[in-house]
């Protein structure tokens, strides 16, 4: 489901891509698959000793699911050129989320958006930006 | 509470890793996109743009720089490329640790460390840059 770059403007919103609830199960792959072990993410008593409610899933996951949804915008003729994030608040395992995007700019193929995770109440945990070169746009200085 | 042990050392600021040499394991990728619920897992030209963290930065990088992770939340995290990653290719990274803050939280000191690291082509070129934000929570835990 990629979007067709050639007709989107600065302030439209992307097609939201379902992005979670996360389980337990994917806290547990996503530890395997990027080495981040760390307890918080898999163990509630080590969790809680360390300060929390529970398990929260890595921050890195949460960045990822909207990379994911990074790639599905982009379609294969694009690619990611810089993407951050901040991690503004925790998301436990179970919360539903949904990535969103809002294009902020355009300059020749370099496309600018807002991204973040909204897990349903308004609240964007994870939220920051995305450059992408969407390399199939060709610039239109008539229509800017 | 003494916590001295814990302490990061403002004067680690500068300091870098050993360069190092990793592989884009196409294995790697299918697995780290799989676990994302990543739809393109299976392209050839797509490397999750968050894939960099598979390369470690946060372990043990940089001599001298003990970090506890049950302590340690992630603050901030950022990418810049040069050019998309290609599944398979090797490069060299380093990393730095480029800042130690301190600041009161409402469970205690923190200390932000900002590590970067940087992969190079093997005509040392810069592909990737990373930097992440990690938040020492000196105050909790055992």
């Amino acid at each position: 489901m990629s979007v067709d770059w050639a007709g989107v403007e600065v302030g439209q919103e992307l097609p939201p891509v379902e992005a979670g609830p996360v389980s337990r199960e994917q806290l547990a792959a996503y530890a395997e698959a990027s080495g981040d072990r760390n307890p918080i993410h898999l163990d509630e008593s080590v969790a809680r000793a360390f300060g929390l409610d529970g398990v929260i899933i890595h921050g890195m996951l949460g960045m990822g699911l909207l990379g994911a949804a990074l790639g599905r915008w982009l379609g294969p003729a694009g690619w990611v050129r810089s993407f951050e994030v901040r991690f503004a608040r925790m998301i436990r395992p179970g919360q539903p989320l949904t990535a969103r995007a809002r294009v902020t700019a355009r300059r020749g193929s370099q496309v600018e958006l807002e991204v973040w995770l909204d897990p349903g109440d308004g609240s964007r945990p994870t939220r920051g930006r995305a450059t992408l070169e969407v390399e199939a746009v060709e610039a239109d200085p008539g229509t800017s | 509470m003494d916590r001295a042990c814990d302490a990061i050392d403002p004067s680690l600021v500068g300091r870098e890793s050993p360069p190092r040499r990793v592989r884009v394991e196409p294995e790697a990728v299918r697995r780290f996109a799989a676990a994302l619920g990543d739809p393109r897992g299976e392209d050839p030209g797509w490397v999750p743009p968050t894939f960099p963290i598979v390369f470690g930065m946060w372990e043990k990088p940089i001599p001298g720089l003990e970090l506890d992770l049950r302590r340690v939340l992630h603050g901030e995290q950022a990418f810049a490329y040069a050019r998309p990653l290609r599944s398979g290719e090797e490069l060299e990274v380093r990393t730095r640790v480029a800042g130690v803050r301190q600041r009161k939280g409402s469970q205690g000191e923190l200390t932000l460390v900002d590590l970067e690291m940087v992969g190079r082509d093997e005509g040392g070129r810069e592909v990737f840059r990373m930097c992440s934000t990690l938040v020492v929570r000196q105050g909790v835990g055992a």
